[in-house]
């Protein structure tokens, strides 16, 4: 199934958690997540099960002032 | 020598002058500056991880005794953007902490003031300790003290121009009323005009652009610190009055033999 990731299309296995979703993707950097614009604290990555076109939002802290 | 330590909500600062991370050359010139600087405050903003690009990682770097992050909203242009982007950024870092800015005009960054403060009433009932960045507007800022912001942050000048306080009319009356602290942000060019804004009673100053785009970004940062420090040390024995006339510092009467 299609999901959106950084608005970018993303094909992954029925049932994939968030949390193997951002262990592929994120490579362990400390991330925040929103899905369909509600934020998913971290505690809940391992049993949140991303369903067929959801909008995941993947954000991380950068230099700014 | 200790200047009077700055409250925010239940946060204590020594340093007065806060740090932005932006344009620095290097995460590790950052780093150097933020510790030159004595900054206990520093930001940091949010953006989407480019998920094909293995990105420097920015907050290990900034993983300093006493130093504080404090996430901003930049980048998002209604209330809405912004709540959400606190919430990420809270999630992220692990802070309540949280400059609020929301500029949706990219060629001046001037923030929207309506929906600055829409979005403070909101994230203050989410429990944030809102800093939020805007125009050097008193009115504005009395509203956003009732709306639960914990500081306020008046522009001196747009974002990273350098200008120094082009505003400081509307500052010295923003301080006079203000029972919040107050953050002058943006276009702080100089460690002078650091100082010139510590005097007026300012009780803090960010500083991003002036420091990172320096010559020598970490020596520029002491000198920012030294000024800050200078500025606040002279606000708090209090300044000599003004006057037109001269007032002389000498004797004026009985010079040789003259009475």
């Amino acid at each position: 199934m299609n999901i959106f990731v950084n608005d970018e299309e993303t094909r992954i296995e029925p049932g994939q958690t968030l949390a193997s979703l951002l262990a592929d993707l994120t490579g362990g950097r400390p991330v925040a997540v929103a899905v369909n614009d509600t934020v998913i604290r971290q505690d809940e990555w391992p049993d949140y099960r991303l369903q067929a076109q959801d909008r995941v939002l993947v954000i991380a802290p950068v230099q700014g002032g | 020598m200790k200047t009077e330590p700055l409250k925010i909500a239940e946060h204590t600062f020594q340093s007065r002058l806060f740090l932005g991370t932006g344009k620095f050359g290097s995460n590790q010139l950052m780093h150097d500056a933020v510790v030159a600087s004595g900054s206990e405050l520093v930001t940091v903003a949010l953006r989407r991880v480019r998920l094909q690009e293995q990105e420097d990682e920015v907050v290990s770097h900034l993983q300093i005794p006493g130093v504080n992050l404090l996430p901003n909203t930049s980048g998002v242009r209604t209330a809405k953007e912004a709540v959400l982007a606190a919430q990420l950024a809270r999630e992220a870092l692990q802070t309540n902490l949280l400059k609020l800015e929301i500029h949706p005009d990219p060629r001046y960054l001037l923030p929207d003031p309506i929906e600055t403060l829409a979005a403070t009433e909101i994230l203050a009932r989410e429990g944030f300790i809102i800093l939020p960045y805007i125009n050097a507007d008193p009115v504005l800022c009395k509203r956003l003290e009732d709306a639960g912001a914990a500081a306020v942050m008046p522009l001196g000048a747009p974002i990273g121009t350098n200008q120094g306080l082009q505003t400081r009319a509307m500052l010295e009356i923003i301080i006079e009323q203000s029972t919040v602290p107050v953050v002058v942000d943006a276009g702080i060019g100089a460690p002078s005009q650091a100082a010139e804004a510590m005097e007026m009673g300012a009780d803090a100053v960010l500083v991003n652009t002036a420091i990172a785009v320096a010559g020598d970004p970490v020596v520029m940062a002491e000198a920012f610190k030294m000024a800050t420090l200078s500025g606040r040390m002279a606000y708090e024995a209090r300044l000599g009055n003004v006057s037109k006339a001269a007032e002389a510092s000498s004797p004026l009467t009985a010079f040789l033999g003259q009475e």
